[in-house]
């Protein structure tokens, strides 16, 4: 067994299980919505992740794209969703070295920024499925069968419920409020692809693509 | 038009002329359809007189409060001694709506030559588009429209040859419905939570970094060089009802309509007919029981109440509900009130930016008691309960976002009191709590 560290609680898993701490699924809350994160979808990506020493993002193309962006406010802290989007592009998820790291180059403590990520539904603060699906149940999409959507998506990714990953790494599936396209129901997210008129029978097409 | 439909001869077709017409989103096509004469005709004249133009069409922002723009723009500084700055609020992320979304994929220059025209009108060097972060083709058409306007000299130091600078940029939200709010929105491009701010300041006075700052939405921006090209008159002239209300609006139709899509009417426009006619009636020959015609955050009608409504500020208030943003969603017979009522109360307690305590409570406080009458487990009392923290709820926080929660739990709860009840006497079966559950 690896000895990962778990991004929630920022231990190790094997530390809890010496303990005799379930490593079992966990439940964790933001705002008002539960969600269930399961330790196992989480290894197969966590690995290596947290042991090897930080590898900074913004260095050569990224720091001058970074650069260029600053030149649009008049402030630095103004550049830092646009910073943290670059985090993700490159990383795909925002850990807190890399939080660190943008509050060293935009010149704020790290407590803000984690503040600010803490705040924005889209960053990631741990690692997801290689593809992150995000699921439209908002009144207008729910009234046009967005929930046959959400369980036909988990049924056919293997995931085993809303938040976790599969088993085999390759996705994650969430609800998220409205996505802006309510007439199309029901628009799904697949990392940055934004795909409308999904329905339940449509979804195994639509996972072919997504290997 | 009614995109993705063909136009229906009841609409006025201004804003979305060039929906579904890939070569519209290129410089050169905009500027074959007439694109960027209505900034070069602004550029010549005084910033005060286009602000007096648009003051006299009657044009009133589109983003869900109604304000008079050209009133709007007249309140910042005349004599300039700080930076002023323009926002576009591309945000749209209001459950029902989704016109500023094809606004922008279809006529990006449209949108440009718009926020240009008002940037230069209220005297702002540079104007942002804050574009919200799951719109990515949205945001990449934008972006490669931007470019070009900057390429051909639209934009940039030397803005249409005339020696004025016009700057203009992309901010991309990161998922979170409160950065619509405006003072949310300037907290966001400032790299800050999107925590409303109690006003006053307005954002005339101290804006975004502190400075006076305009923030308008996409579909209000829009209006505006339509109005310069053909003249206030002409846009005064559209008008079906009341004079207070002008223009034409995009009415996001979505729910239980046959043809759900975007529709442009004039307004004053027959609700009824925008549903019966422009979107086909109901799906499946079932019967319309309930419609919210301004986005989540206003009133539901009851079918009486839809099938007389008008279209403008002054109709919808006549049956106790908002234009608001133009979201129209519909419900039909097989609907569940109090299921889909108890969706949207999840809507905002997921949203509420928890700041103002009647707001953070208030939302998770009515979406579980709404899932435990859901559930079965109901008290006669809960009713009277939800009406009681509505009211807690109702012009009390920093922004109107509770209040917009209370909205349809209020207006559903007096209208369809007989749904609510069914559960709690236990005459209907308990439903789920969402898929999770
Ligand atoms: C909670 C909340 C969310 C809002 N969301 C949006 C939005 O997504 N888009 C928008 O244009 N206006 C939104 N607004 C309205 C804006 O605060 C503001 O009134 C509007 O952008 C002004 O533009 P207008 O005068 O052109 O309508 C929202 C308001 C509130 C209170
Ligand atoms: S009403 Fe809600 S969303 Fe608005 S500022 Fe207060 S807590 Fe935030
Ligand atoms: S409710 Fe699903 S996109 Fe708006």
């Amino acid at each position: 067994m690896f000895d990962v560290r778990c991004p929630m609680l920022d231990t190790s898993l094997r530390d809890h299980r010496a303990r005799g701490v379930d490593t079992e699924p966990f439940e964790y809350r933001t705002s008002n919505i539960e969600y269930r994160i399961s330790n196992i979808g989480h290894r197969a990506t966590i690995m290596n992740t947290h042991t090897a020493p930080y590898d900074p993002v913004f260095t050569g193309e990224t720091r001058q794209r970074l650069d260029r962006v600053l030149e649009r406010y008049p402030t630095k802290r103004a550049a830092l969703l646009p910073a943290l989007w670059m985090v993700q592009e490159t990383r795909g998820w925002i850990s807190d070295a890399a939080m660190t790291e943008v509050a060293e180059v935009l010149e704020l403590t790290p407590a803000y920024v984690k503040g600010v990520v803490t705040f924005y539904t889209m960053y990631h603060q741990h690692p997801v499925g290689k593809h992150f699906i995000q699921v439209c149940t908002t009144t207008p999409c729910n009234l046009c069968g967005a929930e046959e959507v959400v369980r036909a998506l988990l049924k056919h990714t293997g995931c085993r419920e809303l938040g976790a990953t599969s088993p085999d790494g390759k996705y994650t599936v969430t609800e998220v409020e409205c996505l802006g396209a309510c007439g199309f129901a029901t628009p799904i997210m697949v990392g940055e692809d934004f795909l409308e008129g999904v329905t339940a029978e449509k979804v195994p097409e639509v996972l072919k693509r997504y290997q | 038009m009614g995109y993705p439909h063909q136009p229906h001869a009841k609409e006025t077709v201004v804003l979305s002329q060039y929906f579904g017409d890939p070569e519209a989103r290129t410089y050169q096509g905009w500027v074959k359809r007439g694109g960027y004469a209505a900034l070069r005709t602004a550029l010549a004249r005084k910033p005060a007189e286009i602000v007096e133009i648009v003051k006299e069409s009657g044009l009133r922002g589109r983003g869900g409060a109604g304000f008079p723009t050209g009133l709007k723009w007249s309140f910042m500084p005349k004599e300039k001694s700080k930076p002023h700055y323009l926002c576009c609020n591309a945000d749209e992320s209001e459950p029902g709506t989704f016109k500023d979304r094809e606004i922008m994929r279809w006529t990006p220059h449209g949108l440009i030559e718009a926020c240009a025209i008002a940037q230069y009108a209220i005297q702002a060097e540079v104007t942002y588009i804050y574009i919200r972060g799951e719109f990515t083709e949205p945001l990449a058409i934008m972006q490669r429209a931007l470019d070009e306007a900057y390429r051909e000299g639209v934009l940039g130091a030397n803005a249409m040859g005339t020696g004025k600078r016009l700057d203009m940029y992309l901010h991309r939200g990161a998922g979170a419905y409160i950065c619509g709010e405006e003072t949310a929105l300037m907290n966001s491009i400032e790299g800050r939570r999107g925590n409303p701010r109690i006003r006053p300041p307005f954002p005339a006075a101290v804006g975004v970094f502190g400075m006076p700052t305009t923030i308008n939405n996409v579909e209000t921006l829009a209006a505006v060089p339509h109005i310069l090209n053909r003249g206030a008159a002409w846009y005064k002239s559209l008008c079906l009802s009341n004079p207070k209300s002008t223009g034409t609006k995009l009415f996001s139709v979505c729910g239980h309509v046959r043809r759900p899509g975007n529709y442009e009417v004039t307004m004053g426009f027959p609700l009824k007919d925008l549903l019966y006619d422009l979107c086909g009636g109901m799906r499946g020959g079932r019967t319309l029981k309930a419609c919210i015609p301004g986005g989540s955050s206003v009133p539901i009608l009851n079918r009486e109440e839809t099938e007389s409504c008008l279209l403008d500020y002054e109709g919808c208030a006549t049956q106790g509900t908002m234009l608001g943003s133009g979201g129209v969603i519909v419900f039909d017979d097989s609907a569940d009130m109090v299921y889909q009522i108890m969706r949207l109360a999840r809507f905002y307690a997921h949203e509420s930016c928890a700041q103002c305590t009647q707001c953070r409570e208030g939302t998770a406080w009515v979406t579980k008691i709404l899932q435990r009458i859901l559930a079965g487990d109901g008290h006669q009392k809960d009713l009277d309960l939800l009406l009681d923290l509505s009211e807690q709820m109702t012009g009390k926080t920093i922004c109107v976002l509770s209040d917009s929660c209370a909205a349809p739990v209020v207006s559903g709860i007096r209208k369809f009191r007989q749904e609510f009840e069914a559960y709690l006497t236990g005459a209907r079966r308990p439903a789920g709590a969402g898929v999770a559950v």
